[in-house]
Order: C-alpha cells, then structure tokens, then sequence
C-alpha cells in the first residue's frame, strides 16, 4: 500500500498541482512563474483549432468505444464457440495491438490513400467507377481515423471480453439449454450482466486511448484534411514543443482531465450506488 | 508458500540493483541532432571525426524527427541534465532557454572566429539576444524552391516558368496531359507555412516581406499590394490532386521525380533526396528560387550550448570552432546539400540547385524564414490557417487576407 | 435433422464472420510482409496488395542489423537486449505493485482508498507528455535519470493506474467469503494475498501482463527522455529507421524493421494465448 500512497500523492497529484500552476502562467517553452491566471484558458475557448479538436475527439469516441465493445463482444462470442484454430484466430485479432502505429498509420494510408489504394485495386478490376476517398474527405476523414483505431483496439476487447466469457460457469449453459432460452437471450441478459466488470475495464482503456489519440492520427492524417482529424492531445503536444507554448498546453491538458473528471464522476456514483442497493 | 515470497523478492532486488547501477565513466561529449539520413550522416560525420581526431570522444545521440529531437533536447535541459551540444532551429526556438540563463554565452568563441565578420549580419542576429551570442550557426538552407519535372516539362512543351502567370498556362497543360500540376506535401503543418512563404517572396518580394514580418504586418496584408498574393494563394491548391492530406514530403518529391507531377515547392533539403534518388538537380528536375526572382527565403540550423557550471566547456568551445571552420562548412555543407554559414567556403562541389542558392545568398537577395522574426506558436498558427484553407474546395483570395491578418493580429 | 441443419448453418456463420474479420485484420499486416520482402524497385514499380515476385530477405537483414539510426549503422538489434531488460523487469514490478493495491483496495478498504483510486483513474487519462519536466527533475535528483533504473520506475509508476484499475475490478468480482473466511481463519494481508490471492489471479494476470508488455515494449517517449543513449529501447531506434525523412525511404527496410521490432509481443500473445484457458481452468471460482 505505502508505495501506492506515495506514488499517488507525490507524482500523480504533484504532477496534476504542477500541470495546473504552470497553466496560471505564461509559460512558453519552460516554466516561468509569472501568473496570468485564467488567461490561457480564455485564449483556449477563443482558439478554433481547440474547439474543433473537441469536437472531432467527442465523434471519434464515441463511433470508437461503440464498434470497439460491439465488434469485441461478437468476436468474443464467436471465439467461444469451441470453434477449431482458436488460438490462430486470437493472435489475429490482437496483433495489431502489439504494433507500433509510427508505422501501421503509413500501411494505413496507404491502404487508404485513392491513388494506390483499395479505391485504385478495385477500379483495377474493372470497377471504375468505385470510390473510397474518405482519407481525402474533410466530412469522412474522421471515420478513417475510427477504421485504423478499431482495427487497433477491439482484439484487445475481445481478448478481455473472452477472458470473461471463459469464466461463466458451464452450469449456466446447461440450466439455461434445458429451460429451452434462446442462445442470445442468454447473452444479452445473462452473460453480458456477468461480464459487466470486463466490459467497464475494456471501456475504461479505450477511452484513455480515445483521450490520449495522437501517434494514430499524426501517422495516418497529420490532422489534415484541414483540420478535420485534429485532436486534443496533438494540440497540447503541438504546443507543448513545437508551438513552445508550454502554458496553453497545460491549460488544454488540465480542461481534458476535468471532462474525464465531469464524465466519470457520475458514472462512479450511479455504479457505487446501484452497487450498494445491489448488496443492500 | 515463503518460497514464492523469497523467490519474488529475489527478483525484485535483483532488478532494481541492475537498475541502480547506473553507469559514471568518462564523461564524452553527448550531441543531440536530428539528422539521421545517409546524406545527414555523412555531414555529421564530418564534425564529429574532426572532433574525436582533436582529441575529443563525440557521443552521438541522433533522434530522427526534429520535434522528437527538440522533446529530448529540451527536456533534458530543463530538468537539470542536458546534454553537451543540442540542435535547434534558427530563431525563436532558443529565446526561453536563453531569458532562463540555461544557455552559454558564445561571445568570446565568435570573437575568436571572427564572427561579426565571416557571418551574414542577418544570421548574427538570429543567434544572438541583447548583442550577446547564445548559439552556433551550422547550416543555411533556402526553404522556398520551385522544382520542376523537366520529363513532365518536356511533355507539354514548357520551360520553368518565370512568372506565376506562366506557371499556371504550365499547369493547364499538365492537367490537360494527365499529369498533377501541382504537388503539395500535407502531413505538417509547417509545409504550407513553407509553401505560403514562397508564395509571398516570389509575390510580394523583399519589401512585402519586410511589411509582413513588420509592426503593422496585419495592414498590409488587408492592404491591396497584398491582393495578388491572396489571389495566387486561392489559385494554387486547385492545381494540386486531392491526396495531399497526411503525404509526407518526400513521398510528395517522388511524384516530381517519377514525372507524376509538374511542380513542388520545398526547401533545399529536397535537393539530397534527387541526388539520392540518382536524378540530376537543374538537369532531370529543374530548380529556381520561386518565379519572378524571388529572394530566398533562408532558414538554419544552429547548436545550442547549455550551460555547464557556468562556463563554457572545452569540447563545446571545440565543437563552435570546428563547426564554423571553413574546411568543416565546406565537407558538411557538400555532404548535406545545404548553404554555408559562413563566407569563404568553396562552392565548387555544390550542384546546380544548391549552387542558385548559394549565390542569391551571396548577393544579399535573401530574407530571414518566418520563424526567425516570428513565434513559433505565430508560425504554427500560420501554417494551421494555411492548412485549413487549403482543404476548403471554395476557399477566396478574401479568406486568405482575413485568416492571415487575424494571425498577425491575435499573436 | 432440421436441427443439426440448423446448427450446420450457425457453424458456418461462426466461421465466415470470423474468417471475414481475420481477412479485415490481416489486411495491413499482409500490405507489410509483402513490401518487406520486395526490393525498392520493386516496391515502387507494383501496387501495394502485389505478391512479391522474387521475395528476398534483403531488407529484413538490413533492418536487423545495418539500417542506419544516426552515426551508428547496427539496425535495431542493438535495441532489442535493451527493450527486452526494460521490459522484463517492468512488467513484473507493475503488475506485483497493481496486483497488490488492487487487492488492499477492494478486500482491505483502507482509509481514502477511494480516494486514492479515484486519482489513480483520473491520472491514466493525463498526456504523459505533462509529467516529462517535472520527472526529469526529480530521477536527476536521486541520480536515476539516464539509466535503466529510472526507466523502469517510470514505467511502472505510469503502468500503475491501468493496473490497479484492473486488479481491482477482477477482485472486486471475486466473493467476498472467500476472503472473510481467510481472515477468520487468521491470514495476515501478505498471507491472504499470496495465498488465497494470487493463485485465483491467472485470468487478469495475462491480460494484465499482454497490456503492460506490450505497452512498455512499443513505448517511445519515455524512452527516448529517459533511457539514456546506453538503454536506448527499439523503438526509438525504429523511429530513427522510420522517420527519417531525408533521402529516399527504403519502404522495404522500415516494414521489416517494424515487424521485427513488434516480434515479441506477438510472440508474448501466441505464448499467452494458451494461458487464458488454463488460467481460467485453475483460477475459476465455482459457486
């Protein structure tokens, strides 16, 4: 417990405290501390390029999260049906985890890109009329980024989703089988209760990598179209060091971690709640 | 049951003494860089064997990726453990370092070398603050070349254009023969500010640069001597394909050399990759200094110097002289393809591209990049607006004139 | 008869969808092995789903061991012993620190322990790249900056929210019983831990254990700041093949490279893959 305690206090919180003074400041490319207090964070709700970032992160995670548990859970389900070569199968689905994105984000692009792409192989086969240019597209190039990130992270949903599939009892299969309940009923409204705990922590990590999104989109969009796949935690990093403005950074940082905070909260009390009525 | 404790501790104990065990030899002389190409290599191996043959232990620690190199660099500094030498970018990047004091002061080694006079006076200025010099110049490079496929050329029947007017009757017959007009490379940020630039030298020349890097910066460009530029800006982005979203520079110098597009605008650095490529610069792809005998716009690179104990250290002292010798410009700038810091350095091992810089440099037809006078967050700023009107199918000349003028304002 | 036709045709839903979503998933892992193996001019002349025509493992031996990464042409084998005794040791120390605090959190319950998981929640949703400055600071001040040590202290203090989070909600679904009645029986909290606990532990272990190894292994920030030019892991080698900008890009070369540099965490999930069953056989709690 005592190294949790001092881990906790002294670099999370520290770091947290530090994060928000520095973002009271005006810091450019070091700390400087002469306090402006909440200037940076007007300039930030002033700066279009932050809004839009918002913006498009609160459409990617959501699109994101949503397929991720959905493509997870079925591939889950179907792995679990003593299917032959399960375990070809599993490393498929989660190897795109173990692979760093500097260089999946480039097959990507390329995959993606209309000129040597699958826009280009297609028409190649005599289909010339095929279009798949949404790489290029300012209004579609937020569901490429949702394409790679999926591809990315529901194998490792799966692999979690499995995992507690593994653990319902085969008693409940059988009581189930003989009282004649349909096979996805079970799912729905036993097993996924069951699971609930696995779903909550498989959810948890993809939104810290839905908050935390930058090697995807810096590898497979740079941002572009314009500013269509522009995201939060490209624009703290951008100003963090290219933009050395280390204060408006902070200040993006410090408003991302009070949306978790904002959004966490209530689904922490609905839980503890709903858990408390549960065991009363 | 204690077995499993023990064994656990046992490994524990073990990893964290192979972790304490940190190593504290000789001290060599750490140099953080991003130049990390073969033809980068080669130039920094010019300076580094010329170090370690004075007797020094040069330690390499190159970091591809110049915002990857800075994280480190700048990191390292702040947090009390800096490296010896670190690469920057010549300008503002190293104006928080030096307000911090956490760089060495350079003055006796430029007036030992002569500096003030060997130097261009413009790039004096971009190393020093407050008449004091806080960091060596390394390398120029002119970051606004038009590049042309002379096979894509030859095609439609054209030269390299001298006007814009020109340089769009080019296109239309590019287009016309199924060939891009225009290639624009899209994954940063930085490369339309770099196209924007050349557009504004080539347009507005050294006295509409002087106005926009100016005070009253935002006037001109609503001002109508601004208008052309605007024009030309709205004009340009039709003449590119639709895959310059996230297309990396040099993928985008590969449709030049293949003949897949006409034009390319880029910095000097694009030169290496067409002599690398086994192309001939001014004869396979032609080169000019944008139409219209625009100046040059000229950016760097410099070494920064953090303070150690103070002072200035020996091998950092070395490495200044070294690096702004004329024997190491001349071997460093040949293998880099880039321009010399300094005068007297012999330009006859340079190619036709680099060789056109060179001399515009010389005869004083050159102006400072715009992170030089400006922000780095101005200059960020710039090239995000760019970015985004450059997406924008419908995007006017008037777009343009409000997005920059609101830049030149809001930073 | 009907219903074994039925559950024929179930069957092979089962397998279509699964041999459609593997199709999905290989897809870009194909586009890799095939440019690895094409040489440049090949690479060039083709398009990017063609099979190799004269496969050569040209490009794979380059990125072993003489692609450039600076001054130093030795490819990304000499960061492969660095990631491997970054790795090892983090990952153990993460997961015994998670698994520890995830097990005094939810049997113990200590004072401000929501509290302290509350921040650790928070926390996991922090860039990291905020926490550089000030920890740079700090590993110079207790001298471990720039050696393995520090390294490793790192990845385990950022590996720890993730890890407490999971460890926690896995107990947190074992029955309380079970650690009700090791305390009547008199366990001790390292007892019951070891004892009781951390035989029931198997199926998180190994997610927990694909997770922090594979996030430590394809980590490259804290890395590059804080490893030291001696422990430089693969990856910051691997960005040193792959981003370079300069020059031609040998496609070939940073395919294998990027491949090569991901071989151990795919050899951790095929390794790990079986473990979930037996994990599970000997960890499940009936009743």
């Amino acid at each position: 417990m005592l190294p949790a305690w001092i881990i906790v206090i002294g670099v999370f919180i520290g770091a947290m405290i530090w994060t928000f003074v520095i973002s009271m400041t005006n810091s450019r490319l070091i700390p400087i501390y002469k306090f402006n207090f909440f200037d940076q964070y007007v300039r930030l709700m002033g700066n279009d390029g932050w809004l839009v970032s918002v913006g498009n992160l609160v459409v990617f995670g959501v699109l994101f999260i949503a397929i991720c548990l959905v493509l997870g859970f079925l591939m889950a389900i179907m792995m679990d049906q003593k299917i032959r070569g399960e375990s070809l199968f599993r490393t498929i689905f989660l190897y795109p985890y173990a692979m760093s994105f500097v260089v999946t984000g480039l097959v990507w692009q390329w995959v993606l890109n209309p000129t040597f792409g699958i826009q280009a192989t297609v028409r190649g086969w005599g289909f010339d009329t095929f279009v798949f240019d949404w790489i290029v597209r300012p209004d579609r190039a937020i569901f490429v980024l949702v394409l790679a990130a999926v591809w990315q992270g529901s194998g490792l949903v799966m692999a979690i989703l499995l995992a507690g599939l593994r653990g319902v009892d085969e008693d409940l299969w059988k009581a189930t089988k003989v009282d004649g309940i349909a096979k996805w009923r079970v799912y729905t409204s036993i097993v996924l209760p069951i699971i609930a705990p696995m779903a909550a922590t498989a959810t948890v990590l993809l939104s810290v990598a839905v908050v935390k999104a930058y090697d995807l989109v810096v590898a497979l969009t740079g941002g572009g179209p314009g500013n269509a796949t522009e995201v939060p935690a490209k624009f703290v990093m951008e100003n963090l060091f290219e933009r050395q403005n280390v204060a408006l950074a902070n200040a993006g940082a410090i408003m991302m971690l009070a949306a978790v905070v904002i959004v966490a909260t209530p689904i922490y009390y609905a839980r503890r709640s709903m858990a408390q009525k549960a065991a009363g | 049951m204690n077995r499993i404790q023990r064994a656990l501790s046992g490994v524990a104990a073990v990893a964290i003494c192979a972790a304490m065990s940190g190593t504290a030899n000789a001290q060599p002389t750490e140099v953080i860089h991003w130049w990390t190409s073969k033809a980068e290599s080669a130039g920094i191996k010019v300076i580094a064997d010329a170090f370690n043959q004075g007797g020094g232990e040069w330690k390499d620690e190159a970091v591809a990726g110049s915002s990857a190199a800075k994280t480190a660099a700048i990191n390292r500094i702040v947090g009390g453990n800096a490296p010896d030498v670190a690469q920057f970018s010549m300008g503002a990047d190293i104006n928080n370092l030096v307000e911090s004091g956490l760089l060495a002061n350079l003055d006796a080694v430029a007036a030992a070398g002569n500096w003030s006079k060997i130097v261009p006076a413009s790039v004096m200025s971009a190393i020093s603050r407050d008449g004091h010099v806080y960091a060596v110049p390394v390398q120029l490079q002119a970051t606004n070349f038009l590049f042309a496929s002379k096979a894509a050329l030859d095609k439609v029947g054209a030269t390299m254009p001298k006007t814009w007017d020109e340089f769009f009757a080019t296109g239309d017959k590019l287009r016309a023969a199924g060939i891009v007009p225009y290639a624009q490379a899209g994954d940063r940020d930085v490369w339309f500010m770099n196209t924007f630039g050349a557009v504004l030298a080539s347009v507005g020349g050294a006295e509409g640069w002087k106005q926009f890097t100016g005070p009253k910066g935002a006037e001109y460009v609503r001002s109508d001597a601004f208008k052309p530029v605007a024009e030309i800006l709205a004009k340009l982005p039709k003449y590119a394909d639709s895959g310059v979203s996230g297309r990396q520079w040099n993928v985008t110098n590969q449709m030049i050399l293949k003949g897949e597009a006409g034009f390319f605008i880029m910095g000097g650095w694009a030169i290496g990759e067409i002599v690398a490529s086994g192309k001939k610069p001014g004869e396979d792809v032609l080169c000019s200094i944008g139409p219209n005998n625009a100046p040059a716009v000229v950016n760097g690179d410099v070494w920064a110097m953090p303070a150690k104990g103070g002072n200035l250290t020996e091998a950092q002292k070395k490495i200044a002289e070294l690096t702004t010798s004329v024997e190491v410009q001349t071997k460093f700038t040949t293998a880099m393809g880039s321009l010399p810091i300094r005068s007297g350095v012999d330009a006859s091992g340079y190619n036709a591209c680099a060789a056109a810089g060179a001399s515009a440099i010389e005869k004083g037809n050159s102006v400072s990049a715009l992170m030089i006078p400006f922000s780095p967050e101005k200059v960020g700023a710039i090239g995000a607006e760019m970015k985004v009107l450059w997406a924008k199918a419908d995007a006017k000349p008037e777009d343009y004139v409000k997005a920059l003028a609101g830049v030149l304002e809001k930073y | 008869m009907a219903q074994r036709q039925e559950k024929n045709i179930a069957r092979f839903g089962v397998y279509a969808f699964l041999v459609i979503m593997a199709a999905f998933f290989l897809m870009p892992l194909y586009v890799m092995v095939a440019t690895s193996l094409k040489t440049m001019d090949e690479v060039r002349g083709s398009s990017i789903f063609a099979f190799p025509l004269r496969p050569t493992l040209e490009a794979w031996a380059t990125a072993w061991n003489s692609a450039c990464t600076g001054l130093t042409c030795a490819g990304v084998s000499v960061g492969f012993f660095n990631s491997l005794k970054i790795m090892i040791p983090s990952t153990f120390l993460s997961i015994m620190l998670g698994a520890v605090t995830g097990y005094a959190l939810s049997f113990w319950r200590p004072k401000g322990a929501g509290v302290i998981f509350a921040v650790l929640v928070v926390a996991a949703f922090i860039p990291y790249q905020v926490f550089i400055y000030p920890l740079v600071r700090v590993l110079s001040q207790v001298g471990l900056y720039n050696s393995l040590g520090g390294i490793i202290m790192v990845h385990v203090i950022f590996g720890l929210p993730i890890m407490v989070l999971m460890f926690r909600n896995y107990y947190a679904g074992l029955p309380r019983d079970l650690f009700s009645a090791a305390r009547v029986d008199g366990g001790g909290f390292w007892d019951i831990f070891f004892r009781l606990m951390l035989p029931l532990s198997p199926p998180i272990m190994i997610v927990a254990v694909i997770l922090q190894s594979t996030h430590i292994w394809n980590d490259f920030l804290f890395g590059l700041v804080f490893a030291g030019s001696d422990n430089r892991p693969m990856t910051v080698l691997l960005n040193n093949i792959v981003n370079t900008t300069q020059g031609e890009k040998a496609y070939n070369v940073d395919m294998a490279a990027t491949i090569l540099t991901a071989l151990v965490p795919l050899v951790i999930y095929l390794a790990s893959g079986r473990w979930f069953v037996r994990g599970i056989a000997a960890g499940a709690v009936k009743g």
